[in-house]
């Protein structure tokens, strides 16, 4: 492949300098001469695929072997089932969707929570979201309790496997549907996350639907 | 609007609705925080509005070197493990992505992590990885400022959120240029290491818009007022913006 080496770089660099300081005009990008457009310069004479090439092949090999060996599951867990001693919560997970309208679908069976399978998988970076019922028409659903969880419970999340990854509640909060925090709920975070959501609030009995939702934010802490 | 008696059959694959939708919404919106690699000071927000595989994609950075290209990528295998993984001196693992200890977590480094170029955010013509280094087809200013719209390959709109946002170029030792710090790019030793390694990363998630339908009012008291939140809210320290209060005015 055809590379400049650094000496003809440079010349070619001086020839642009004395081209530019005749023409007047300012360099687009960085201030003419600088160490900055130099290596704009270099970069430039580069054969573009060559370098894209190495990007991807330069690498020695995939790490998650090595931590593997210190971390289970670090790619998180298909859940099947999700149990919160502290709140008596022993039930299946489901994977939901999104609706016609982009709003998150939700279970149709009250006793069932559902994960909302095209976030990251429970376990792994990032927010992994279940969704359950506070109630049916008559009375206490799956998630009915969820109030009751205090900073420092546990969340176990239940692998196809059997494997188990388990969080800890640091916060609850509730928010109105109108105004949800999407940005907090859904976007990317450090390391592995839980939100569990329900609903809470006034129950509009006109629209048939709770006003808030409940979430709760919890941690990967097993690892 | 009633919600909550939903089709859904019991696996949850399908939501059936009257004369519209025959099968389940793939998601619209996805965003990434870009968080600073290599002590950067960067920042941002990407988002990403997908439509089948057109997505509008636009990028607004702060504190990236402003006057050099910023080569932009989605990098990961398509609905594969990849991370941002570790970015900063200090963070776990860095000691060990950092091969050769030299305290900058270069390109070839990071891959491991985030994985190979599976797009590049160029500004016009081509965005598959062989453009991952087009210089010239890339941000230049320090708020990135992006906006394109770009046809997908139709295993990257499937798997958006296993991708992660890179941006790469960085003045690594506060000179106020780029190119100066002495030590050659990994992607070659003519180059310096400030044009090529990653400023920032940020992990693509999917987001779903609203709130969730999830309650019947079964437990909701004669007064409207949903008795098991407000009961067990108090005892939690509830940080959100909505102070606990009864329909009628009273606060709990």
């Amino acid at each position: 492949m055809f590379r400049i080496p650094r000496l003809l770089a440079v010349s070619l660099t001086a020839a642009l300098l004395l081209a530019a300081c005749g023409s007047g005009e300012p360099d687009p990008v960085a201030a003419t001469g600088s160490v900055t457009e130099q290596t704009l310069a270099q970069l430039r004479a580069m054969d573009p695929e060559r370098l894209a090439s190495m990007h991807d092949h330069g690498g020695h090999g995939d790490h998650a072997d090595h931590h593997d060996r210190e971390v289970t599951h670090p790619n998180g867990v298909d859940p099947v089932r999700v149990v919160i001693p502290a709140i008596g919560v022993d039930a299946d997970i489901i994977d939901l969707g999104l609706e016609a309208n982009g709003e998150m679908e939700v279970p149709s069976d009250f006793a069932q929570t559902g994960w909302f399978r095209h976030g990251p998988r429970p376990g792994r970076v990032g927010p992994a979201v279940i969704a359950g019922h506070v109630d049916d028409r008559d009375g206490p659903a799956v998630f009915y309790r969820l109030t009751d969880l205090s900073a420092g419970d546990e969340i176990e999340v239940h692998g196809e496997q059997g494997e188990i990854v388990t969080f800890t509640v640091r916060a609850l909060e509730r928010h109105p549907k109108d105004d949800f925090p999407t940005e907090r709920v859904y976007a990317g975070t450090a390391g592995p996350e839980l939100r569990l959501i329900t609903c809470g609030g006034d129950f509009d009995r006109d629209a048939r639907s709770y006003r808030d939702n409940i979430i709760v934010y919890a941690e990967r802490t097993d690892l | 609007m009633r919600r909550m008696l939903t089709t859904i059959a019991v696996s949850g694959a399908v939501l059936a609705l009257p004369a519209t939708a025959a099968f389940a919404q793939t998601p619209h919106t996805y965003s990434a925080n870009l968080t600073q690699a290599n002590d950067s000071g960067a920042s941002g927000t990407v988002m990403i509005e997908l439509d089948g595989t057109t997505a509008d994609i636009s990028i607004d950075g702060n504190n990236f070197f402003d006057g050099f290209p910023h080569a932009i990528h989605f990098h990961g295998e398509p609905g594969g493990d990849n991370v941002c993984g570790p970015l900063n001196p200090g963070d776990a693992g860095f000691d060990e992505a950092d091969e050769d200890g030299d305290g900058i977590l270069s390109v070839v480094e990071g891959v491991p992590s985030y994985g190979g170029v599976a797009l590049s955010l160029t500004t016009e013509g081509d965005t598959s990885p062989d453009s991952a280094l087009a210089v010239d087809r890339f941000p230049t200013s320090g708020t990135l400022d992006y906006r394109r719209t770009i046809e997908l390959p139709q295993e990257v709109a499937d798997n958006l959120s296993t991708l992660h946002v890179v941006v790469h170029a960085t003045d690594l030792n506060g000179s106020g240029e780029i190119g100066d710090q002495g030590t050659p790019s990994s992607l070659d030793p003519e180059l310096d290491i400030e044009a090529t390694a990653p400023a920032a990363c940020g992990q693509i998630t999917a987001m779903a818009a609203g709130g969730v339908a999830t309650g019947a009012g079964g437990t909701a008291t004669a007064d409207n007022g949903a008795s098991a939140a407000l009961a067990g809210a108090a005892g939690l320290g509830v940080l959100g913006a909505v102070a606990l209060r009864r329909r009628n005015g009273e606060l709990s």
